[in-house]
């Protein structure tokens, strides 16, 4: 009788076995492998974070956290399945920057609003990096050369519509110049994007300034600008867009933990506490200054207004461009 | 330069915890890569959280440690049960197990391991002696090179067809629109998805691979009449017996497929699949008896054996010098990098004379020790041949399936899995060859994106495709290439015309 | 099973036209020249071009041989062969689709153990052989290796 209700049908089966999880969750969280989902590629930015964070939070509750990647599909993969798995503590994952965009691009109904938030990982601040071979030797002399030229030099260093593209989108746009006139050439990600820069294959990458940090230090690229308020530690002599030219625009991706939505509310604040515990440790610290990575923490609640506000942010910038398909 | 930084590294590498871990990683690796669907690359973004707390040079060892392995072991299951362990060794499959058919299962084995063996210490030479000088020339390489370099590629499918070359095209072709399905390169727009979310990201390429040679091998094996559910039954006798021999023989194979292995290592996003097929398809081209290969060419197995280890120690060139991962195993090897307060850069060998003087050592001992190792494992696994067949099928089925759905935890693995079995299974009967059409799934993606991107760059003049010097050159050498081609076909049709 | 090249020829030349209704489909990119239809496009040229070489090469076979359109596997025509296409290929669904309910500890034991036997093995040996591999895989992919087998049914008995 029992196994004919589990056979009957996948969605029912599911229904009986999950329901008890809320329940047993609630009791001793956690007692059994939690799965850190990571939408994107082994080795990346995010992989890194999400991977010394496991690490870190499997010894701070002496249980495994096993780094699972579900790539692929622009991020979708991975968010849908943060999303859509059992909320008893056991799923979390890395929700990135890319959740305040893809639902504006029509790529899935995903927003924000689908997760219970734990606390933010980092902000990546953007760059805008060009090869030391460039005559560009500031801000200003590209952006004059790109309006004198609409169309003529090219950017690159995600896909279309990613983070990055907007984010040279933005910028030209705060300073009246087509979003366009700089046109992209989409890549894998900052690494491909940035090794095409210094072939010579493009002209522009306005990409984290942490992910060029190694080529930076070779000298075989130059920062002009980053696109926060105030100057980046880790890179002190890079100046900001607005001391540069002037513009208010700034970029930064966010990087976060999340929970799928309905995740019981102890559990979240167990791991918000944990995760503010480990960035202020010295092995975190260590492993973001390694890569010129600043430490940034919010909590669930500061995280949520956060991640609203940049879903907003990023939907201006997508309507401007034309990428908007909703 | 042999001063106090070398043998404070060797005395770090010989360190008794270091050689444990070192073993350790290389039973991990051989297990990983003898198991169809677990690759190189999950092998070591699994490595990541144990070697956190380890000091750097632990941690190295055990990374090239595992690489290492896992290409040779990708061997083993190739030559026993014609399934690749590993993508890299996708390219000689059929070569490997036509062999041990006619009983020279050791023969095979010996050949693949001495490869794999001298081909990782050609390519830790490189690394050692030459990583400024080609990281520099590699990363000169935009999406101009790579695209005549991935249409080179292609060419080389014409020569790893077997048999009819219109079904050799039409498998290519089949590969090549395999790879478009999911989002398309360049617009993140979904091609021939069907609303199936599953299919955004594509078709899972190791679940792909492993339904095309596992699932269609097994669908052979319990079709088979007559000989019902029979293998060969062949203990291993020596491995090394007749190697020295085939490798006196074809050691100019050998030494071309240790530079194209490493050279295709070194250039960013190319691994040891793509050199093993390169090398393998040289190797054709220029062999005396071409008509061998697919059919179990020693010559063939020297060919691409000696590429995908080489592959393995070039992919580290362009990490460390300029932090651009060469392949997808370096790409998490970056990361570690870091992690352990080693910076890549061209001064990598400067500020960390000690570490990086230990990861080349580090290239010779594992490469050493796969000799050894690798021999155990051979006849560790010899004995799979005298299992009976039917507990070898379901047991090979379910490390199937589980290492397919492990690649992305995805259970749709699982059903594209079964889905390109039976597709393979009805290729094999029609006489479709298989190999070009993962040829062309590896290259599919590069070929649209590195053409439409540098068309993009150009503002869609085709004629400036080749206005770059290495461009240029790389078109030159395919266009020529295709000339000779189409010059010996019609040569030989001219023949048959005069003969009929 | 095994089709006169014609045949083939003629599915070849449908999925270049499938291909092309489809691709024509797809929209083109602001701001960019090239889209996401055109390397489709010139696939589907590939498949058509082959696909007619194939349509007369099958004609030709057909004429000077009188090959059938499709010539069936020997093995079709045993039922016991057909059986185990059927055992395989059901194997693998029923794995798709119960793993994620029963957990792989049940299902891959029982796929295991029937498969075994329907492939000639006594019940005792595969009974024992399936339990010995499922708990090694258990052990080496989900302790080991990390990978988030399914528990379904096995989760509270493994981690009460």
């Amino acid at each position: 009788m029992k196994r004919r209700t589990f056979l009957g049908g996948t969605v029912a089966a599911s229904t009986v076995v999950a329901a008890p999880a809320v329940v047993s969750a609630q009791a001793a969280w956690p007692n059994r492998p939690v799965q850190v989902i990571v939408p994107w590629g082994a080795g990346g930015g995010t992989d890194y974070h999400a991977r010394t964070m496991a690490t870190l939070l499997e010894r701070e509750f002496r249980n495994p956290f096993t780094v699972v990647q579900r790539t692929g599909g622009s991020g979708v993969v991975g968010h849908s399945a943060i999303a859509e798995a059992a909320p008893d503590g056991y799923t979390i994952g890395t929700v990135t920057v890319e959740i305040g965009m893809m639902h504006w691009a029509g790529l899935t109904k995903l927003t924000v609003a689908d997760y219970a938030p734990i606390s933010l990982l980092n902000l990546i601040p953007a760059g805008v990096q060009v090869a030391a071979n460039s005559p560009w030797r500031t801000l200003k002399d590209m952006v004059d050369a790109v309006r004198a030229n609409p169309g003529r030099h090219k950017s690159s260093g995600t896909g279309q519509g990613g983070i990055w593209h907007l984010a040279i989108a933005g910028l030209l746009n705060s300073m009246q110049i087509r979003p366009d006139a700089a046109p992209w050439v989409p890549s894998e990600g900052a690494a491909s994007g940035l090794q095409d820069l210094v072939a010579g294959g493009v002209d522009i990458v306005p990409c984290a300034i942490a992910e060029a940090s190694t080529l930076l230090r070779a000298g075989r690229v130059r920062s002009l600008a980053v696109m926060t308020a105030s100057r980046v530690p880790a890179f002190p002599d890079v100046p900001t867009v607005k001391e540069a030219v002037g513009s208010d625009w700034t970029c930064e991706s966010f990087l976060s933990l999340m929970a799928p939505k309905g995740t019981p509310a102890d559990v979240v604040a167990r791991l918000d506490a944990a995760v503010k515990k480990i960035m202020e440790g010295p092995e975190w610290k260590q492993a973001m200054d390694a890569r010129g990575f600043g430490v940034n923490y919010m909590g669930a609640g500061q995280l949520q207004a956060f991640a609203t506000r940049s879903n907003e942010a990023f939907g201006g910038v997508m309507r401007a461009l034309g990428i908007a398909r909703t | 330069m042999i001063d106090g930084v070398f043998w404070t590294a060797l005395a770090l590498v010989f360190e008794p915890q270091t050689l444990m871990v070192g073993l350790a990683a290389a039973m991990f690796g051989l297990f990983v890569g003898a198991v169809p669907g677990l690759s190189a690359t999950m092998a070591v973004a699994l490595l990541i959280p144990v070697t956190f707390f380890m000091p750097p040079v632990p941690a190295l060892v055990a990374v090239v440690m595992t690489t290492a392995m896992a290409i040779f072991a990708g061997d083993i299951p190739s030559v026993l049960l014609r399934i690749p362990g590993t993508p890299a060794s996708a390219a000689y499959t059929d070569d490997a197990f036509a062999m041990t058919k006619r009983g020279q299962g050791e023969l095979a084995m010996g050949i693949c391991l001495v490869t794999s063996a001298i081909g990782g210490l050609f390519g830790a030479v490189v690394l050692v002696l030459l990583a400024p000088i080609l990281a520099d020339f590699a990363i000169r390489f935009s999406s101009f090179e790579y695209f005549w370099l991935v249409l080179l590629g292609l060419t080389c499918a014409v020569f790893v067809c077997h048999g009819n070359m219109i079904k050799g095209t039409v498998s290519l072709l089949l590969g090549l629109f395999i790879a478009t399905i999911g989002l398309d390169p360049l617009a993140g727009f979904p091609r021939f998805t069907f609303e199936v979310r599953d299919l955004y990201s594509g078709l899972p390429f190791i679940a792909t691979m492993v339904g095309m040679f596992a699932v269609s091998e097994i669908l052979r094996t319990v079709t088979a009449l007559g000989q019902p559910l029979e293998v060969v039954k062949h203990q291993f006798g020596n491995v090394f017996a007749g190697v020295w021999r085939v490798l006196r023989r074809y050691h100019w194979n050998m030494w071309r497929g240790n530079a194209i292995g490493t050279a295709i290592g070194i250039l960013p996003g190319a691994g040891a699949d793509i050199a093993a097929w390169i090398s393998y398809s040289v190797g054709k081209r220029f062999s005396r008896t071409p008509e061998t290969f697919g059919k179990g060419s020693e010559e063939g197995l020297v060919d691409a054996g000696a590429a995908n280890n080489a592959a393995v120690a070039g992919a580290w060139v362009p990490a460390l010098v300029f932090g651009i991962p060469g392949d997808s195993v370096t790409a998490i090897v970056i990361g570690m990098l870091f992690l352990k307060g080693l910076q890549p850069g061209p001064m990598i060998f400067d500020n960390s004379p000690v570490e990086t003087t230990a990861l080349f050592i580090a290239f010779f001992v594992a490469n050493l020790a796969l000799l050894p190792i690798g021999w155990l494992a051979i006849k560790a696994s010899g004995y799979t041949l005298s299992i009976p067949r039917a507990y070898l099928m379901p047991i090979i089925l379910l490390f199937c399936m589980v290492g397919s759905f492990a690649v992305n935890n995805d259970p749709f693995a699982i059903l594209v899995m079964l889905v390109m079995g039976v597709v393979a299974f009805l290729m094999m009967e029609n006489d479709i060859p298989i190999a070009p059409a993962i040829l062309g799934m590896v290259l599919g993606d590069q070929l649209e994106k590195t053409f439409l991107t540098s068309l993009m760059k150009v503002d869609g003049e085709v004629s400036r495709l080749i206005e770059r010097p290495i461009a240029a050159w790389l078109a030159a050498i395919t266009v020529i290439i295709w000339a000779m081609m189409l010059w010996s076909a019609w040569r030989q049709w001219r023949a048959a015309k005069t003969r009929a | 099973m095994r089709f006169n090249n014609a045949v083939l020829g003629g599915l070849l030349l449908a999925g270049a036209i499938a291909i092309v209704v489809t691709a024509s489909g797809f929209p083109n990119v602001p701001g960019q020249q090239f889209g996401p239809r055109h390397f489709p496009y010139l696939i589907a040229a590939g498949f058509g071009v082959c696909g007619a070489l194939l349509v007369a090469q099958g004609l030709a076979t057909r004429r000077a041989t009188g090959e059938a359109w499709v010539r069936l596997g020997d093995w079709m025509t045993s039922p016991r062969h057909l059986l185990n296409v059927g055992v395989v290929l059901g194997a693998m669904l029923v794995y798709w689709w119960a793993a994620p309910v029963l957990g792989f500890i049940p299902t891959a034991f029982i796929l295991l153990a029937l498969m075994m036997r329907w492939l000639g093995a006594g019940w005792l040996g595969a009974v024992c052989v399936a339990a010995a591999t499922t708990a090694m895989i258990h052990i080496s992919f989900y302790s080991w290796l990390r990978v988030s087998l399914p528990l379904g049914l096995m989760r509270d008995v493994l981690y009460p």
